[in-house]
């Protein structure tokens, strides 16, 4: 079990033109496993953009892969450094960190990230009375260079 | 909105607005590094980008303003550039800067559909339609001015608007090193123009290029006339670019003008 892992945090915008960035997913990387935990977003199908949304959670499964590959073999380098700087305009990806724990898989570490970087902005952000049941998405990718030759 | 101000931007040079940071975006670290600017109703309806915000040793926000007006006159779609003054709280050690308009409210990372990361619906049709026009016309653009700063996606935005979806487009940015480079001497000095080279591109949006919309984009800079291209650069103010660097520049781009048809017919 890793006791390091990396994490970035995804915002998401809807319109450069309003509002602010509001975190929405948390992704962690171990020597292992890249593990995303997010709430899905509305995306209307008539855009690029709303499609994006609709299939977050497939589309993040390719570019995990693709990231994956880019480092393969480079000694120290992060799929995670690679990952995020795709994310540039409405869904922004925060620096880089890391969490050291021990004796947690990476589920808890993201279980625990998601809820400290993300619900909590999210409640902050809601009223009460509009605060909406969100249904939380995970997903998990397996990055070592067996699984991604078998995918 | 954004029509009227790529209209007004082309028609000034100079902008005095009191511009402010967007506090929720982080800038990418690069040569000039820069500013987000935070979305303004006026000037900037989606935000935009002012930079160098670094002591910049040559004429970054000059090349960015001639560029954008150059393309708006050719047709190609760049992203309207205005100079201005950066503002004393952005901490730039030099006043001299442009700002570059986001021209969209959303901007989706598009290489993800060009590489087959997204199923080919009927939008990513499209959009990979509208990337084979916009795409030919920047990279022969490119050729023209001498633009090696495309080498990464970014440079390329795609934009969407679902309140009019008609307005979806490609739009290139960032050609503050063109027209002479990023080094403290212009590399268009003296014959140093004439060195017509085949640029970076992003190789997903190679596949899009199609040589009769080069062609065609070569021919519409072949026709643009020559006082036309002189007034865009010599009505920079001169703490912007020096009279020295406006002659260098006029020259090289009426000089590569000339050779830049043969140099597109012999693209492959």
């Amino acid at each position: 079990m890793s006791y390091r892992y990396y994490y970035s945090i995804l915002s998401h915008q809807a319109s450069l033109g309003m509002g602010e960035p509001k975190p929405f997913a948390v992704i962690v990387e171990s020597d292992r496993y890249i593990y995303a935990t997010f709430f899905p977003l509305d995306g209307d199908s008539s855009t690029v953009t709303g499609q994006i949304l609709q299939n977050f959670k497939s589309i993040l499964g390719a570019r995990v892969k693709v990231a994956s590959a880019a480092v393969r073999g480079k000694r120290g380098a992060k799929a995670l450094d690679v990952l995020r700087r795709e994310f540039a305009w409405n869904i922004t990806a925060s620096q880089v960190s890391t969490k050291y724990a021990f004796f947690k898989s990476i589920e808890q570490v993201a279980d625990g990230l998601f809820q400290k970087h993300v619900e909590q902005a999210s409640h902050a952000s809601e009223s009460v009375e509009l605060m909406t049941v969100h249904q939380q998405f995970t997903v998990c990718f397996d990055i070592t260079r067996q699984a991604l030759l078998a995918a | 909105m954004i029509e009227e101000l790529r209209k007004r931007w082309r028609e000034e040079v100079w902008l005095d607005h009191d511009w402010k940071f967007d506090r929720h975006r982080q800038s990418s670290p690069g040569i000039l590094d820069g500013m987000w600017i935070a979305h303004d109703p006026l000037f900037a309806p989606y935000g935009a980008y002012l930079k160098p915000t670094n002591k910049c040793t040559y004429p970054a926000a000059a090349r960015e303003k001639i560029a954008a007006d150059l393309a708006h006159d050719v047709g190609v779609p760049v992203a309207p550039v205005i100079l201005t003054d950066a503002p004393p709280s952005f901490g730039s050690p030099q006043k001299e800067a442009c700002v570059s308009l986001v021209t969209h409210p959303k901007q989706p990372p598009y290489s993800w559909a060009l590489d087959g990361s997204m199923p080919l619906t009927p939008v990513v049709e499209l959009m990979c339609s509208r990337a084979k026009e916009a795409c030919s016309k920047i990279v022969v653009f490119d050729m023209w001015i001498g633009n090696y700063d495309r080498n990464t996606l970014d440079n390329i935005v795609y934009g969407e608007d679902e309140d009019a979806p008609e307005r979806a487009a490609f739009c290139a940015i960032d050609h503050s090193s063109s027209m002479g480079g990023c080094g403290r001497v212009s590399t268009w000095r003296g014959d140093g123009w004439s060195d017509m080279q085949r640029l970076p591109f992003p190789p997903v949006l190679e596949s899009h290029l199609d040589k009769a919309t080069m062609l065609s984009a070569a021919i519409a800079i072949h026709s643009v006339l020559d006082s036309e291209i002189r007034h865009c650069v010599e009505r920079i103010p001169e703490r912007y670019m020096s009279s020295a660097i406006k002659n260098e520049t006029v020259n090289g781009l009426l000089g590569r003008k000339q050779l830049l048809r043969a140099f597109v017919l012999q693209f492959s």
